[in-house]
């Protein structure tokens, strides 16, 4: 079930909130947290029946060691042996469904053996919960844990805002929410805040994100069937795609956000307008904000972060991005993609080292700097997206050397296909439901002649200098978050409960609503 | 303030929702709308209705409950013109023939109608060859989820808004359109490309055709068997028909060695009483192929006046002057005397026409290679 459906928005989330409000009013906080948890079973249940129990199996093992590293009794050593064994259950979950096949690949190819794992389904958001319960874990070892009981724990793993991807919250910071779940907390205001929020990231969703991936989708496709691109195309599709992401991904968190918000619940900052980032180092300070907080403080400071010299550091953080990477993905081009993060990282901190050992402070240069600086780290990201976006590595090269070489473009150039003119689409979809047949918004924007780069630029601008949700609903308290400095906007740029705002939403949400009968899936719930 | 700002945010939500319902209520660029506001030149011709017959058609049976309907592949949709049958106690009639329909498309239809308490008194129903062996694959909405989304897609969604301000702005200027469907079902602005198609395209796509022979099997004929038992129990007067192939088609498909399997399905439909074989080597099946051909616009499709022959010998107005074998019912009795008929006449046409039919094996010969 997809937050951007009918059935989400007419039918599950009025129940739940419907239900949710009832219970907080009528009855107690343990049945309002208990009927969240069946909510968010639900949820998981609507996509497979199979997978929910995996994912009920899981959340038990995990609570049952939970329990036990929180006990108290036993040693150092066993406690320490509990919490590698609870670690190395997950991982082994994890890595059985989402790295099976590709272990067994490459081991086919390496030692020309023919071991078949079979279709092996990956269960939506298993990478996203298993980090929270490792997470978890290594909580309860360091008795950084409080309040821990049984439904708690299941509503902390299975909040359906955050279920399939993220934020990943610890324990610590849902455990005293859940425990002030009545209905001191449920009111309007926090419901008409989360609504508002979850109503943008709607449109974000299926208007922004949805449209840019019409002109990804045409340039990736095209390299994938043996075009090669101009130098222009390559550099539309690569920041096509890199605006699909940016947009698909903040609007998935955001509609968490609101959506835990309506019961107000806070999560945490997962998304801070990484492309107004003036190097790479800032950029992983706003982009995937959790997983990144979960990377350095689950790897990257057990391996001893910057504590153990330079080197290590450089090796931890590549270590770090190289796992990141993975995790995303169960290919190469996530390791690629990993990898050429590690070393821009890598570079980036050498070169602040550098820097600051020459005298020069960091942070002081001028705004025309400021701006060249965010353009061209804007520039180094669409790069990486490449073999992010890309079904394989040939199609990452092909695109990066369209995108290098200008020389290249007189090889094939017009090689994208021509868009379409404005008619209803001649293929019919079996099943009866004319939802993808009758898309003609899409054939109208393609026909739209330079569609594309007016587009493209238009969502440059945004991205760039347009204030971001996160600004928006800054005093309203939009989430969680960590040493960020909000931007100083004036006051009605602030999202307010007055008749304006209120036009506002509205039209996102009903634009929304009118766009919804082609439906696309998130990007980040392929992870 | 929360509460206002909900309320106001609820109310600007219905009225969105609701302009834009109206707007596409009233344009109705699809042409299903229940509530019909006709405006020549603002809302008709309704270009939209193109290729999406499949889908819209199953909402017209439901809102014109016709008297006959007449149900077939594109050939049926491109041909057979209800309006001729106006003044009939046949009238009124809808063509409810799609691209590649299917036998079981057509009982899903009819059974959709009889669940509504519409059923018509008069089914004509096409049986093609080919999509007679395909496997019978229900394509037409039956859930209400899946009604709920067409519902949506026509008249609350944005591409609808698309739809709607496109058709107003096509009615309001001279653009050329292609095809789209009339009210009756009836496709209109049929292009003719007999020449370009018979000696080029339909090469290539019978090059591209599987070579699959027709066997008849249970499954099959449980399809025409559910028309039957559909029919009888709500009183409808059911007919089938084969319609008629171009004799280059019919040439092609003896070449291929499938001209015995034909005569195999015509054995077995004879013993059904109410078919009828349209196809033969005729005046019309054997026009000369030309720029522009007065019974065929392509390869596969007939002409609205070869239709009109069909619907008066199946509405039992044969005129005197078609082919003594056009419309032949097909019973036990006369159908090996049919079967040796077709025989012998495809013989002498492929004798006849040696050196045309040279020129088509080298453009099919070519079109493989490639």
């Amino acid at each position: 079930m997809l937050f951007n459906s009918y059935v989400f928005i007419f039918l599950f989330m009025p129940l739940v909130l419907g239900g949710y409000v009832l219970l907080a009013r009528r009855f107690s906080r343990q049945l309002t947290i208990h009927w969240l948890v069946v909510a968010s079973l639900f949820y998981y249940g609507w996509w497979s029946w199979k997978f929910l129990a995996l994912l009920v199996v899981l959340m038990l093992v995990n609570a049952a060691f939970g329990q036990l590293l929180l006990s108290g009794s036993g040693s150092t050593k066993l406690r320490r042996g509990l919490l590698m064994a609870g670690i190395i259950f997950n991982l082994t979950a994890l890595c059985y469904y989402k790295y099976a096949g590709f272990l067994a690949a490459n081991l086919n190819v390496l030692l020309q053996t023919d071991i078949d794992v079979g279709n092996i389904v990956l269960p939506l958001g298993i990478s996203f919960f298993t980090f929270q319960k490792i997470a978890f874990l290594v909580d309860a070892y360091r008795r950084d844990v409080q309040d821990f009981n049984l439904p708690g724990y299941f509503l902390f793993v299975s909040f359906f805002p955050q279920l399939i991807a993220g934020p990943i919250v610890h324990h610590k910071e849902m455990m005293p929410q859940f425990a002030r779940l009545t209905s001191k907390h449920l009111n309007l205001s926090n419901f008409s805040v989360g609504f508002s929020i979850f109503a943008l990231g709607l449109f974000k969703k299926v208007w922004i994100a949805d449209t840019c991936a019409i002109f990804a989708d045409k340039a990736f496709s095209a390299v994938m069937q043996g075009a090669v691109l101009t130098t222009g195309g390559a550099w539309r599709g690569a920041s096509a795609y890199a605006f699909q992401i940016y947009f698909d991904f903040s609007a998935y968190s955001e509609m968490a956000i609101g959506l835990a918000r309506m019961v107000g619940i806070v999560l945490p900052l997962n998304f801070d307008s990484p492309y107004k980032a003036s190097n790479i180092i800032e950029f992983w300070r706003r982009w995937h904000i959790t997983l990144m907080r979960f990377l350095r403080d689950y790897l990257y400071f057990p391996l001893g972060g910057n504590r153990r010299g330079t080197l290590r550091r450089y090796v931890n953080l590549m270590s770090v991005m190289l796992l990141g990477g993975l995790w995303h993905g169960a290919a190469w081009t996530f390791v690629v993609w990993g990898g050429i993060h590690g070393v821009l990282l890598t570079i980036n901190h050498a070169w602040h080292s550098f820097r600051r050992r020459i005298g020069f402070e960091l942070g002081r240069g001028g705004v025309l700097g400021r701006h060249a600086a965010v353009v061209a780290t804007f520039l180094i990201v669409t790069a990486t997206w490449v073999p992010f976006r890309a079904a394989n590595t040939e199609v990452a090269f092909s695109m990066w050397r369209s995108m290098l070489d200008p020389g290249r473009s007189t090889l094939l150039s017009g090689s994208m296909p021509s868009p379409p003119t404005l008619t209803a689409p001649t293929t019919i979809r079996l099943g009866g439901i004319i939802a993808d047949e009758v898309d003609l918004l899409r054939h109208a924007i393609e026909s739209i002649p330079h569609s594309e780069s007016v587009w493209l630029i238009a969502m440059l601008a945004i991205v760039l200098f347009a204030p971001s949700v996160v600004d928006i609903f800054e005093p309203h308290n939009f989430a969680m978050r960590e040493k960020v400095k909000p931007a100083m906007l004036p006051r009605w740029y602030h999202w307010q409960p007055n008749a304006t705002w209120a036009i506002f939403v509205a039209v996102a949400f009903s634009m929304s609503i009118l766009h919804l009968t082609t439906v696309s899936p998130f990007l980040y719930f392929q992870f | 303030m929360a509460a206002r700002f909900l309320k106001l945010t609820a109310f600007f939500v219905l009225v969105t929702l609701l302009a834009v319902l109206a707007l596409n209520v009233i344009m109705d660029p699809f042409g299903v709308s229940p509530v019909k506001f006709t405006m020549g030149g603002i809302n008709e011709p309704k270009f939209f209705r193109s290729n999406l017959d499949r889908l819209l058609k199953p909402y017209d049976v439901l809102s014109q409950q016709p008297t006959t309907l007449i149900f077939g592949s594109s050939r049926v949709k491109q041909a057979f013109n209800p309006e001729h049958l106006a003044r009939s106690p046949f009238a009124p009639a809808y063509n409810a023939g799609f691209d590649w329909a299917t036998l079981s498309e057509g009982t899903q239809l009819l059974e959709q109608q009889i669940h509504v308490g519409a059923a018509p008194r008069y089914m004509f129903v096409e049986i093609v060859v080919n999509t007679f062996f395909r496997p019978g694959k229900p394509q037409l909405p039956t859930t209400l989820s899946e009604h709920a989304q067409n519902f949506a897609s026509m008249f609350l969604s944005m591409s609808a808004v698309v739809a709607s301000g496109a058709t107003l702005a096509k009615n309001h200027s001279s653009a050329q359109t292609g095809q789209y469907l009339l009210p009756n079902g009836l496709v209109a602005n049929v292009k003719h490309e007999t020449e370009k198609d018979f000696l080029i395209d339909f090469p290539m796509r019978w090059a591209a055709t599987p070579r699959d022979r027709y066997i008849v099997n249970d499954r099959l004929l449980e399809q025409l068997e559910a028309y039957r038992r559909l029919c009888t129990e709500n009183d409808i007067a059911l007919a089938f028909f084969i319609a008629p192939y171009h004799a280059v088609y019919l040439y092609l498909e003896h070449e291929r060695g499938r001209w015995a399997d034909i005569e195999n399905f015509k054995r077995v439909l004879a013993g059904y009483g109410s078919v009828y074989d349209f196809t033969g080597f005729d005046r019309f099946s054997t026009e000369p192929i030309a720029g522009h051909m007065q019974y065929w616009t392509d390869v596969n499709h007939f002409s609205i006046e070869v239709g009109d022959h069909i619907l008066d010998v199946l509405a039992g107005q044969r005129s005197a002057d078609l082919p003594p074998e056009f419309g032949l019912r097909l019973t036990p009795s006369n159908i090996e005397v049919h079967l040796k008929n077709l025989r012998d006449a495809r013989d002498r046409w492929i004798t006849e026409n040696r050196a045309f039919l040279e020129n088509i094996e080298a453009a099919r010969s070519k079109a493989a290679k490639l």
